[in-house]
């Protein structure tokens, strides 16, 4: 579920914050009729985003470093043309199709943000399905929470800093959009100069490489500028809010004014929240996401007995991995593995090693079992089978409520472990 | 003014919509190369160049192999190394072995050259059985970024040894390869006069395992 939860957060929540705050320019500049262009864009980018995603899943036809390029190509010339007649649109006596074009072409950049940040999104509940090969574990459906979790964040992120933005003068929030899309072009084009070179479009060399190192292993920092950018948006608004001193003329207006600083500082204290939510997600959970592997340490288990080692089924019980081991004469170490199979009474056992891999061993992730040194996730069902990556296969026996395996099959193994 | 708007949206979305439609293909031109450094405990040559990214099938644009390194060669093998999306791959008892998770699939296509005839290998065969590990080491730090053993697996573009593999932080990277004798996964070599190809696994593994590093690979994390 993190896992998902970083992801969508990680690729939705920038995006998510650019478009926020471009709605509330569009709208308290151009009007209402700019914002339906506007919401045009939005509509527009997610629908795209639905079909490239379906395509991407279902076909071999996408390369996605090829439609980032175009995404962001495209993406650099409206901003361009925005800026233009925003600016020019904003001088006296300037025609009003300015304003409309202007418009437009943050229509077009709402939707091609949309267009290249959501069809991942959008699936991953497939790449969730795909990995737990049913929409009915529990597993799918926490990565499906996760991703949507994440989703909501980025809405909430979103909505916030459109209305964190209306609450500003036309003028400030021009300022506060235009720092935001300049952010997005900075991104853009580093985005087309990663894909240039990924593909030998054009040659490297250090600094360029340097850049390119710097922008996919910070990625995140567009997105924690952008964060810098709404708190600060946010803290402006909650300092003003203490120094309210707007003239009424009536109790009316007086509570009028009152909620509408209210208002503000909630939203402003949303808008923090969510930012704050958003870094914990992006650093923290992260950070947990990619912890070191944890190995399940070696249990004694339950007797030897007549040249045969027992394990209590009991032991296995809960489901997870455990790992036993016996030694040889000459003081190695061999380890074998246990594991009740889901939804099942058997038992998967194998020695902790595998042909490919050698006595690397396995580990548990999420229910799953993964081989160490290849990370090839095991089925577990298929545990006691030869072949692949799968535990190197023992013979056993289930007794009396104990798995019972012969100490010759595990000493068998003996080279694998030494 | 209803003109203007509709024009406007007509327009922002004409945009979007000739994005999905319009763009269909793009011009890929080789333009650097680069040496590589190669240790090897066996004969290994250098002879390395970088070509642009290449789309195996052609119209499959969704899978297009970039090249880490081509040519180096391992007695009578010639190696090359490439790396794509990672992809969900199964065999007769993992039905379904996911991508999620993982950065880069990893592949290693290992050839027969011409000294391969002396082992019976037809010039270019794609030489089976062989157990390779691979090393993935920050060039800066020293720390090994990835390790593990290749599987044995067919793609559109034929087998190969391949892995999914993380590798989550772009930089520069030095990559070996360590390749096994196919003789310990049980491969024989005819020895006899006439059916034997006259050589011996031994005159190339005699002396261990075979090596092929390349260092000063620049890796940028991709979006698939």
């Amino acid at each position: 579920m993190l896992y998902y939860l970083e992801l969508a957060t990680g690729v939705m929540v920038g995006p998510a914050i650019t478009v926020g705050l471009l709605a509330a320019f569009i709208q308290s500049r151009y009007g209402k009729k700019a914002g339906r262009i506007y919401t045009v864009g939005i509509i527009a980018g997610i629908v795209l985003a639905a079909i490239m995603s379906y395509m991407k899943n279902t076909t071999a036809k996408i390369d996605t470093s090829l439609w980032n390029s175009r995404i962001f190509g495209v993406g650099i010339i409206v901003i361009a043309v925005f800026a233009v007649f925003c600016i020019a649109g904003s001088l006296k006596k300037a025609p009003k199709v300015m304003g409309v074009i202007a418009a437009a072409a943050a229509s077009a950049l709402a939707a091609l943000l949309l267009f290249h940040a959501l069809p991942d999104v959008l699936a991953y509940p497939y790449a969730a399905f795909i990995a737990e090969q049913s929409t009915f574990s529990t597993s799918f459906l926490l990565k499906l929470i996760g991703d949507v979790l994440g989703v909501f964040l980025c809405i909430l992120c979103g909505i916030a800093a459109g209305r964190l933005g209306s609450k500003y003068g036309t003028k400030p929030l021009g300022v506060f959009t235009f720092i935001a899309v300049i952010i997005t072009a900075v991104r853009f084009i580093l985005g087309i100069l990663h894909v240039a070179i990924t593909k030998r479009w054009m040659a490297s060399n250090h600094t360029l490489f340097t850049l390119i190192k710097f922008y996919t292993n910070k990625r995140y920092w567009f997105s924690y500028a952008l964060f810098l950018l709404v708190v600060v948006m946010g803290i402006i608004l909650l300092v003003r809010s203490l120094h309210v001193n707007e003239p009424y003329r009536n109790p009316a207006e007086h509570r009028k004014i009152r909620a509408k600083w209210l208002s503000i500082k909630r939203w402003s204290v949303a808008m923090m929240v969510f930012c704050g939510i958003s870094i914990f997600i992006m650093t923290a959970v992260r950070s947990y996401n990619n912890r070191p592997i944890e190995v399940a340490p070696i249990e004694p288990y339950t007797k030897e007995e007549d040249g045969n080692i027992y394990v209590s089924v009991d032991l296995l019980e809960d489901g997870h991995l455990h790992r036993f081991a016996i030694t040889s004469d000459d003081g190695t170490e061999i380890r074998f593995i246990a594991i009740k199979k889901p939804n099942s009474t058997s038992y998967g056992v194998g020695m902790d090693a595998c042909e490919i891999c050698g006595e690397t061993g396995y580990y548990e992730k999420d229910g799953q079992i993964v081989c160490k040194l290849c990370d090839v996730v095991m089925n577990v069902n298929t545990i006691g089978y030869p072949g692949g990556c799968n535990p190197l296969v023992v013979e056993y026996s289930v007794e009396n409520g104990y798995i019972v395996i012969p100490v010759e099959g595990l000493l068998a193994y003996e080279k694998e472990f030494k | 003014m209803k003109m203007k708007k509709l024009l406007a949206s007509a327009g922002a979305l004409a945009l979007a919509v000739s994005m999905l439609a319009g763009c269909s293909s793009s011009s890929a031109a080789p333009s650097s190369s680069s040496a590589a450094e190669t240790q090897a405990t066996e004969a290994v040559s250098e002879s390395v160049k970088e070509d642009a990214a290449i789309t195996p099938g052609g119209d499959n644009a969704g899978f297009t192999e970039t090249p880490i390194f081509e040519g180096l060669t391992a007695a009578f093998m010639d190696v090359n190394a490439v790396y794509f999306q990672p992809v969900p791959m199964a065999d007769d008892v993992n039905p379904d072995i996911p991508a999620e998770g993982y950065d880069i699939h990893l592949e290693c296509d290992v050839a027969a050259n011409e000294e391969g005839a002396k082992l019976g290998y037809g010039l270019g065969d794609w030489v089976p059985y062989l157990t390779i590990d691979y090393s993935i080491v920050n060039a800066e730090t020293g720390e090994v970024a990835a390790e593990g053993t290749f599987m044995e697996m067919s793609a559109s573009d034929g087998p190969h040894y391949g892995q999914n593999i993380k590798l989550p932080e772009s930089g520069t990277y030095n990559v070996t390869f360590t390749i096994h004798s196919p003789g310990e996964n049980n491969y024989l070599i005819h020895t006899d006069a006439e059916t034997g190809p006259g050589g011996r696994l031994s005159d190339y593994f005699g002396d261990g395992n075979l090596t092929v590093t390349y260092e000063g690979w620049e890796y940028t994390v991709q979006d698939w």
